[in-house]
């Protein structure tokens, strides 16, 4: 198993070589000049215009800036923001719990209500609670997560005045308060395609042979459900809750900006805006190397899920 | 003889509700199954064995079957137990072995678990106690101790239907539903199979209802034997006598398909003909299409002609001459 983890991380290597090329070079892509925007208001001289220039060595050619970013990268070493003036890393660590913690508390929400409402929808196939459920999951998967974000504002936090409408609280406890509107907006979309990927599968494992076996032994159907099914259940389940845990870290920028949480994704959309290049670049491939992790995570826990892939790992080192 | 009945049969049918209509899977079905008896059901796919045998276990999805008749187990109607009744008797009184042992057990579970879920489901013995009977179990089936803790993806379809028997007995059951359990199986595993189901019936004393299309099966194993055609049984006798005295034309076309080994080199004898949907069920002799014999009364229903412990339902066959048409 480790020797399974090392190939895998070694993989990493050129995957996040190619990946930071492309987010280099589409970046610069924009054509926007980062001291003109820079300068704002005021005008800039000359003499200091060129002296920014040769700062954030704007003037070398591309390749070389590439080489300065990733270089500095490998030494644990993030570029200086053109507009906060500081390494990007002190900018992303004041933000990064906040979009943590949005994440991960939408990602519990949703693997929670997901996985009960699929089992509930799966033992009551067809019935009307079902049907009901079935429904809601559908226009949760179509409603785009900014806009269920401005509706919870509107009713629980401007009429209703059950919640903040912005902030992210000043303590843990506060957070969980303020957060929770958000979470809801960013998990309602995974808990959808979860909810019904789990509905589906339940239904289909509960067709197979072995349950029929099951029953014939005695086998009480909760007993069969929980204990027999759920784990097979489970393994395409971690598979896409994986891949969209990656998706809302970039859907956490949305929801984010609407409550205004002040976390890695207003920093993004601000740096994106003013063509702050270290900002956009840094955040993306951290981005990036938080979603191959993620991907690691899945595949190990398929191992723990599934004895069959288990062996497969085995065998095939 | 009644008295001795473990298992009584009257006037089964069951009717699948299908996207294509009603389908008469069986109809006026009646069956005796001793105490202490392996008794063979006998026909080709689709004949209506498996629904027999799945209904007597109350398998079949309520909401697409409608099943009529009686089953009377050692004092309860069956049909009339509500499910959470059924689900005591499941794998305790009554239990079953599937076809395919490849499929039939849970995927991942080890096959000792699997014994030690079919004993939670019928006992109070503790965790360490399961696991020592689970144990024994497995290797009174003869199935290697050391494999105990393999996955049924890791074993061999024989091995796989050792741990289903161990299961399907592990609570002492008076009756064992054995749904072509060999079937699946290798010429040479096969007879190791039914060599352990006879000396498991021996130990346990139990009664054994063997659905097979195999007569060279009923002739190692049972001691008693239905042939069905078409959802209806059509002839019951003790099997050495079946098997010497065929009365019914289907089962003689049955017993002449089977190949000899005898050196000469004929064509394989094959009945001609297909048996009917069972979507519209005339009042008739079933087999009559497909029978040499057939003739103007065959177009009424057949009943059951009985000579001492033979039946046959054809009305070729009269009492007094039986074994001549």
């Amino acid at each position: 198993m480790a020797r399974y983890i090392l190939r895998r991380v070694a993989a990493f290597i050129p995957a996040l070589i190619i990946s930071s090329i492309f987010i280099f070079f589409m970046v610069r892509l924009t054509g926007a000049d980062p001291i003109t925007s820079l300068q704002g208001t005021q005008r800039l001289s000359e003499e200091s215009r060129i002296a920014l220039t040769r700062e954030f060595h704007l003037d070398k050619s591309l390749a070389e800036q590439y080489f300065i970013w990733i270089g500095g990268m490998l030494r644990g070493k993030f570029p200086v923001s053109f507009k906060y003036r500081q390494p990007v890393d002190r900018l992303i660590a004041s933000r990064l719990p906040t979009t943590l913690q949005l994440v991960g508390m939408s990602f519990i929400f949703a693997v929670f209500f997901a996985i009960t409402i699929g089992l509930i929808c799966a033992a009551n196939k067809n019935k009307a609670v079902d049907r009901i459920l079935s429904a809601v999951l559908v226009l949760f998967a179509s409603t785009p997560s900014f806009l269920l974000a401005i509706v919870l504002m509107l009713v629980f936090s401007l009429k209703l005045g059950w919640f903040p409408s912005f902030g992210a609280g000043h303590n843990f406890r506060e957070n969980l308060y303020y957060l929770l509107l958000p979470s809801l907006s960013l998990g309602a979309a995974m808990m959808s395609l979860m909810g019904r990927v789990t509905r589906s599968r339940m239904i289909e494992e509960l067709g197979a042979d072995y349950v029929c076996a099951e029953i014939a032994k005695g086998t009480p159907r909760h007993v069969i459900m929980f204990r027999h099914c759920l784990k097979g259940v489970l393994i395409p389940v971690v598979t896409i809750g994986g891949l969209q845990l990656g998706g809302a870290i970039v859907g956490a920028v949305m929801v984010e900006s609407v409550f205004a949480l002040g976390g890695i994704g207003d920093l993004l959309i601000a740096g994106i805006k003013s063509a702050d290049y270290p900002i956009v670049q840094s955040i993306v491939i951290l981005m990036t190397m938080l979603f191959l992790f993620l991907n690691l995570v899945v595949d190990i826990a398929y191992t723990a899920l599934d004895p069959r892939i288990r062996a497969e790992r085995i065998t095939s080192q | 003889m009644e008295n001795d009945n473990l298992l009584t049969i009257r006037n089964l049918s069951v009717e699948l509700m299908t996207a294509r209509g009603v389908v008469h899977a069986i109809s006026g079905v009646s069956l005796d199954i001793y105490r202490g008896n392996i008794h063979g059901l006998v026909g080709e796919s689709g004949c209506g064995k498996s629904i027999t045998s799945k209904s007597i276990m109350r398998l079949l999805p309520e909401g697409r079957a409608r099943i009529s008749g009686s089953i009377d187990f050692d004092g309860s109607k069956l049909l009339a137990l509500s499910e959470k009744q059924m689900a005591k008797l499941r794998g305790a009184e009554i239990s079953m072995i599937f076809q395919e042992p490849m499929t039939s057990l849970s995927p991942l579970k080890t096959a000792r678990a699997q014994l030690e879920g079919a004993l939670a489901n019928h006992t109070n013995l503790s965790r360490a106690e399961r696991r020592f009977r689970a144990e024994n179990l497995l290797e009174r089936v003869g199935f290697p101790r050391d494999r105990a803790k393999r996955y049924p993806f890791e074993l061999s379809g024989g091995m796989r239907q050792r741990v289903m028997i161990a299961q399907a007995i592990s609570c002492n059951p008076k009756l064992l539903i054995a749904d072509e359990p060999t079937t699946a199986l290798d010429v040479t595993i096969q007879a190791q199979i039914l060599a352990l189901l006879r000396d498991l019936q021996n130990e346990y004393g139990m009664s054994v209802l063997f659905v097979t299309h195999n007569f060279g099966v009923v002739s190692q194993i049972c001691d008693r034997v239905s042939v069905m055609y078409a959802g209806n049984i059509v002839e019951t006798a003790a099997a050495e006598e079946l098997l010497s005295n065929p009365m019914h034309p289907y089962t003689r076309a049955l017993i002449g398909c089977i190949p000899r080994g005898s050196g000469q080199r004929d064509r394989l004898f094959a009945l001609p003909g297909s048996p009917p949907l069972l979507y519209e069920i005339p009042d008739a002799c079933r087999f009559a299409p497909r029978c040499k014999y057939a003739d103007e009364q065959c177009l009424s229903a057949p009943y059951h002609r009985t000579t001492g412990t033979h039946t046959v339902a054809c009305h070729h066959v009269s009492a007094d001459s039986a074994g001549g048409i």
